[in-house]
């Protein structure tokens, strides 16, 4: 029954070999960039210093989270150019879509989806992924996380349902690609209030907080009892709407394509 | 009195969390030997959920209790202990149903030999 090693696991194990020994390779001459140089550590001992420094908050962002600061604060306008290109992204795979933006998942889909057991484990588990999501995108600016990886983290729940029961049942549970659309365009034009508003202050564009040169007064960072972290809960919560939304779409319109079945609404 | 009482305690639970980490490693090293020298795909399967359960699941579970009793963590062993009963839940729902679904396929799609064979359910039920 057993045989030798065939030809093309000997390839494979080959190849990753030679690719890893290359990539050591490079990594050793220096392939990963030197040590950065002094003028770059500098940004990195500013943004420190400054993230949430109640002392002189001249230049905070209000949050004790860094990385989430500068996601949407210090470099705000990079984030805002990667949730363009998703959105671009998925609107070119919506085209592709028979039905468009009507596409309507048809069928009832009764014997599909795998065993009993299956079906709970995925119910339980995706029950979890959108529990640990919400977590992920609404604690985003005091914990590590944030909007991009909550929402990311909540696509893998419907990815689930589709896997283990049907996508059936996710248009039972109400995900439409309607619905989908609707909500990640209520989060874009969120992403666009919050980081607009400042303009109406003459202050500057994705503002966060108080800034020399700005009349701006800044997002709220504490209300009271509670703790708000000025606008990257915002920003957090609706990148999260935007991200899982479009993940959801991208899930519903491969089943489309897959399948062919459009038609009107 | 009470002090000596939840030293005693203390001790104890941090015994029961070691022993049960030794026995996800022994666990480990079963599932290990049975994965190489088990016959045929399905009982290498029962070795490699050995494996999951015994090895990983009893032991998180030990590392719960260790960490609930260990003060010189402070207040964040509430935390390591919550984590990894958490995970340890987790792993028993999620393991089972991945080994279940291989089975199945591999079953349905007659991949492997079923060469020590007693009794195949499946195989009366699809006749």
């Amino acid at each position: 029954m057993r045989r030798g090693i065939s030809r093309s696991s000997l390839v494979i194990v080959s190849l990753a070999l030679a690719l890893s020994l290359i990539l050591v390779y490079f990594a050793a001459m220096g392939g990963l960039g030197g040590h950065p140089s002094a003028s770059i550590v500098g940004i990195g001992q500013f943004i420190v210093n400054n993230t949430y420094n109640v002392f002189n908050r001249t230049y905070w962002a209000g949050s004790p989270e860094a990385v989430t600061s500068i996601i949407w604060d210090y470099r705000g306008f990079d984030t805002i150019f990667e949730t363009t290109v998703l959105f671009a992204a998925v609107m070119a795979a919506l085209l592709l879509v028979p039905g468009g933006i009507r596409g309507r998942i048809q069928g009832s889909g009764k014997d599909e989806g795998l065993t009993l057991i299956v079906k709970t484990a995925s119910k339980i588990i995706s029950c979890i992924v959108v529990v640990l999501a919400l977590n992920l995108a609404l604690r985003g600016y005091i914990s590590p996380g944030g909007g991009f990886a909550g929402g990311s983290s909540y696509a893998i729940a419907p990815l689930l349902l589709i896997a283990g029961l049907s996508v059936f049942y996710l248009v039972r549970l109400g995900y439409r690609l309607s619905r989908a659309i609707g909500l990640r365009t209520l989060g874009l034009v969120g992403l666009v209030v919050v980081s607009s508003l400042p303009l109406l202050y003459m202050g500057y564009i994705i503002q966060n907080q108080a800034k020399p040169g700005s009349m701006f007064p800044g997002y709220p960072v504490f209300l009271g009892p509670l703790y708000l972290g000025g606008s990257l809960i915002y920003m957090n919560v609706f990148e999260f709407l935007v991200v899982s939304m479009e993940f959801i779409i991208i899930f519903i319109a491969m089943f489309l394509l897959d399948r062919g079945c459009g038609g009107s609404a | 009195m009470i002090r000596m009482l939840g030293e005693i305690i203390q001790q104890i639970v941090f015994g029961i969390g070691v022993c049960l980490v030794t026995i996800g490693a022994v666990f480990d090293l079963l599932a290990a030997l049975g994965l190489v020298r088990f016959p045929c795909f399905y009982v290498r399967m029962h070795a490699a959920t050995i494996g999951v359960i015994g090895g990983a699941v009893v032991p998180l579970i030990g590392v719960s209790l260790i960490s609930l009793v260990s003060d010189q963590l402070g207040p964040y062993r509430f935390m390591f202990a919550g984590i990894s009963f958490f995970t340890a839940l987790l792993i028993m729902i999620t393991a089972p149903v991945g080994t279940h679904i291989l089975a199945n396929a591999a079953h349905k799609l007659d991949l492997s030999p079923k060469e020590p064979i007693i009794v195949d359910k499946m195989g009366e039920d699809k006749r």
